[in-house]
């Protein structure tokens, strides 16, 4: 769907659905308290209007309103399988908040989820409660920034802070923070630590521009690595997904040739590879949504229920990658997507 | 489309007078007028009344992804600080008999003051409600958003649906007039009418599904898997090799007609037909 002009949309967040249960809840107040002009709506479970069928995603998309619930089960999950796990036995995620402020046409989100609404679980303190139990029997891995690209909302919610102190308190937890922000201000404001992961998603400029909407340039995404990684901040690179475009090669070559020329590889933790990949059900949902994405109508191949590229082309992506990524990057430093492994 | 719904006549009449509409006598268990684009349909009081109206004129005029749906009319209020004909737009309707909410979303802007709505099931008296000055929930009532939206939610997406409620009364004492309810409706009117405009205006920019290909290239499509001894999931294949393409290139004829050249058409077989095609997906890269 093409973008519609800003002036016949309401703004983001002119609408705020609070559950009942969580009207007195501090974070409900907090968020409430920055927009003030907001039409807010009490409602009984985020699902009344999450769930509502047969919504218009694009649309909402571009005028998102917001959800304030409670998360009630399933705070904390097991990694699933498409999920790269860094080499971590016990890799767990979370998801206090549902969907982006981002709009990347390529994200599993549209698929996913029925509502392009973002919903806001404001009980934080419950989903610490059941990490801190898993805790109680291993060491954890967590990502936090799943389903969402959590450092974004920050200004808004504050949750990363949240999580860094958490993390703090419990030596046992390692936790990374995916994104594609340049919240350089969030780096000002707390204290490097080896268990705090930060997980810079980058692309080429070109693909930044063509299918990353409203995220921030490659520019400034690089310039905040850079702080990051100055302030001794733990930093991945997760050249994941991997997207095609015609002069893929000269784009990536020229994007690895940037990073590498900015930050060197004892800077950094280390990097992932992978291509575009999305569970069929996901894709059939978007190319509807979309017939006019070259990246979605791209001609994948079904391999056993999950879209990606077909084997010539993600093995030839993925081992033109691993070789530029390879010459500044020692090979345990370089994680690929499990299933290309698989393949190769 | 726009399709515009009121309980009755009387709500109706200022814009059967804007929009010059016709009754459709064609239509007889319903009072339907039109004129091009518009249609507005009596539904009578009620919910029910209500929702077999929208299904009757949905399954009769089908909605398109950028058609919209109004309900107005008059409403009660249990809070005498919505003045008498002060105009909402309603972002929440309740049913009173079941206690569920229905939520249209508001994604476009819009000039109006939003409330949220209950609709019952019988008239409401003067008597019916405490009416205190802080009361805040469920300020509106009517009889029938609720089986409106709940109808229309098969035909429409939630945003295409709004509802447009003016306060008459704070509970019924005596039946309000013809003349009253009009009046009502005719001092908001241009507001409404203003609003109207510019919704039936916003294009979704949708590219309607099945419109990807012109009707030559469907047909083009449809001979050249029929040369390839197409399977039904070959021809979907096929479909998307040339929908990519034509976004990357803008056109496939050239293609297809430079990868034929030379071959004997049709395929002799369907192994020869899935050769063509892996040929097809190369050069689509
Ligand atoms: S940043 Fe990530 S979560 Fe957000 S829209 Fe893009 S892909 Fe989706």
């Amino acid at each position: 769907m093409s973008s519609l002009k800003k002036d016949v949309c309401n703004p983001y967040f002119s609408h705020i659905y609070i559950e009942k249960d969580v009207l007195k809840h501090p974070v409900t107040k907090k968020i409430l308290s920055l927009f003030p002009n907001a039409q807010s709506l009490v409602i009984n479970h985020y699902k009344d209007i999450f769930c509502r069928k047969n919504q218009n995603f694009s649309l909402q998309k571009q005028t998102p309103g917001l959800i304030l619930a409670r998360k009630h089960d399933n705070l904390v999950y097991e990694g699933a399988p498409v999920c790269q796990n860094f080499g971590n036995q016990h890799f767990y995620y979370t998801s206090s908040v549902m969907n982006c402020i981002y709009d990347c046409e390529y994200c599993y989100l549209k698929g996913m989820y029925p509502s392009a609404n973002i919903v806001i679980f404001v009980n934080l303190e419950e989903i610490f409660k059941e990490v801190k139990g898993i805790l109680a029997r291993h060491p954890v891995y967590l990502c936090v920034s799943y389903d969402t690209d959590l450092l974004a909302l920050e200004q808004v919610l504050g949750y990363t802070k949240e999580w860094i102190r958490f993390t703090a308190e419990h030596r046992d937890l390692t936790i990374e923070i995916r994104t594609k922000s340049a919240n350089k201000k969030v780096l000002d404001e707390v204290r490097p630590d080896k268990n705090v992961v930060f997980a810079w998603t980058l692309s080429p400029e070109k693909i930044t521009v063509d299918f990353e909407k409203h995220t921030p340039a490659f520019e400034e995404r690089l310039s905040c690595i850079q702080a990051a990684v100055k302030k001794g901040f733990q930093v991945r690179l997760c050249f994941d997904p991997l997207i095609y475009c015609r002069d893929w090669k000269e784009q990536y070559r020229n994007m690895f040739q940037r990073v590498f020329s900015c930050i060197r590889a004892d800077e950094i933790k280390d990097v992932s590879l992978g291509v575009f990949r999305i569970p069929q059900d996901y894709l059939k949902r978007m190319r509807k949504q979309a017939p006019a994405s070259a990246v979605l109508q791209f001609p994948y191949e079904n391999d056993k229920g999950v879209y990606h590229y077909h084997k010539d082309l993600t093995e030839e992506m993925i081992s033109f990658s691993y070789e530029l990524v390879r010459k500044k990057l020692p090979m345990e430093k370089i994680f690929l997507w499990e299933k290309t492994k698989e393949e190769k | 489309m726009l399709l515009i719904c009121t309980a009755l006549y009387a709500e109706a009449r200022p814009l059967i007078d804007y929009y010059s509409l016709k009754k459709n006598t064609a239509i007889t268990k319903f009072q339907v007028f039109q004129n091009g684009e518009i249609k507005l349909v009596i539904t009578n009081t009620g919910s029910i009344a209500a929702a077999v109206a929208v299904s009757y004129l949905c399954t009769l005029y089908p909605p398109g992804a950028s058609d919209f749906l109004i309900n107005l009319g008059i409403c009660g209020s249990g809070s005498k600080r919505n003045a008498v004909g002060s105009l909402f737009f309603i972002n929440k309707i309740t049913e009173e008999i079941t206690n569920r909410s229905f939520y249209p979303d508001v994604l476009f802007r819009h000039p109006f003051k939003e409330n949220n709505l209950i609709t019952c099931n019988r008239i409401i008296r003067d008597t019916d409600f405490c009416m205190t000055e802080e009361q805040t929930d469920f300020n509106l009532f009517d009889m029938e958003a609720s089986g409106i939206y709940q109808a229309a939610s098969y035909f429409y997406q939630p945003h295409q649906v709004s509802f447009l409620k003016i306060v008459s009364d704070y509970g019924i004492k005596d039946n309000p007039t013809s003349g009253k309810i009009t009046g009502l409706i005719e001092k908001n009117t241009k507001d409404v009418i203003e609003w109207l405009h510019i919704l039936t205006n916003i294009k979704g920019g949708k590219i309607p599904e099945g419109e990807i290909f012109n009707p030559q290239e469907e047909s083009y499509i449809k001979e050249m898997a029929k040369q390839l001894h197409c399977t039904a999931s070959m021809e979907i294949q096929l479909k998307q090799l040339l929908h990519y393409y034509k976004l990357e290139h803008g056109g496939f004829k050239e293609l297809l007609d430079e990868l034929r050249s030379g071959k004997a058409m049709p395929c002799k077989s369907k192994p020869e037909g899935k050769r063509y095609l892996e040929q097809l997906k190369e050069r689509c890269m």
